[in-house]
């Protein structure tokens, strides 16, 4: 089995900061560990940060150098398969002491950019649809299906606003 | 929150993630190395994941996500425990977390709307 043993997180929402900057503020305090594997989960720096090799950008900022890292892009599944990847590393015996580090920064594009280059998740053909037209579509059959309420959807909404 | 605009008729601003930058990070060592680094470790009993078409055509059901129902299966059979007692949903929509609920087995069709 492995464990979690220490953690970091910057504020969300929209930052100043640029992704390394991020990416320093969350292992600010876990590169007093002797980390011997960095896994990045993210999915857009290409397409929003313009740069390519995320990973090893990162462990040279973060003077990691040495460190071998790997980055994983599943999309929205990004962050559980980042850890499964770490998992399977200290399980193999490849890794001792694994860094896990979620990172994106949206917020340089515009909505509609964002939007578009989000749905590029689907295939070619069926780039019409954006994500939350798929959600809709979902919100639409449920409350038809389930006879169910307009409001008890926004609850969640609500809920996490408490 | 219903008043607030449209962004895809019938869901609403507030019913979406923000577009948003930041980071998050941990440190995940062998079992047999975490008391050197805390007393309070968070073990990962198991990590289940799946997929699913890229093809909304091909998607057949819009109010379910059989992805989520598999991977879930796999993550309780690897822990070996059969419910949870909390969880942390992917939540770009509000009707996602629902069915996600649903499908995880934390709530029951039908019954969400009466909630």
């Amino acid at each position: 089995m492995v464990a979690i043993v220490d953690y970091g997180i910057t504020k969300f929402g929209k930052r100043k900061e640029s992704i390394f900057e991020l990416a320093k503020e969350a292992t600010e305090k876990l590169l007093k560990y002797e980390i011997d594997y960095v896994i990045v989960s993210n999915s857009y720096s290409g397409e929003f940060n313009e740069m390519s090799g995320i990973s090893s950008l990162l462990t040279t900022y973060l003077n990691l150098d040495t460190v071998s890292s790997l980055r994983v892009d599943i999309t929205s599944g990004s962050g559980g398969s980042a850890i499964l990847v770490a998992k399977s590393l200290l399980e193999a015996k490849e890794a001792n002491t694994v860094l896990v580090l979620g990172v994106e920064k949206m917020s340089e594009k515009k909505t509609r950019e964002v939007t578009k280059i989000i749905s590029t998740l689907l295939p070619a053909e069926e780039r019409i649809a954006s994500l939350p037209s798929l959600a809709s579509l979902s919100a639409i059959e449920y409350m038809k299906r389930f006879n169910a309420p307009r409001e008890s959807i926004a609850q969640v909404a609500v809920k996490k606003s408490l | 929150m219903l008043n607030s605009p449209v962004i895809s008729e019938p869901l609403t601003l507030y019913e979406f993630t923000p577009i948003s930058d930041g980071a998050t990070a941990i440190v995940i060592v062998r079992n047999e190395d975490v008391l050197s680094y805390t007393d309070k470790p968070v073990y990962i009993k198991g990590v289940g994941t799946s997929n699913y078409t890229s093809y909304v055509s091909e998607k057949g059901d819009f109010v379910t996500l059989p992805a989520v129902k598999e991977a879930s299966k796999k993550a309780f059979r690897k822990a070996k425990v059969e419910k949870a007692d909390f969880a942390e949903l992917h939540d770009m929509a509000t009707i996602l977390e629902i069915i996600q609920s649903e499908d995880l087995g934390f709530l029951e069709k039908e019954k969400v709307g009466r909630l």
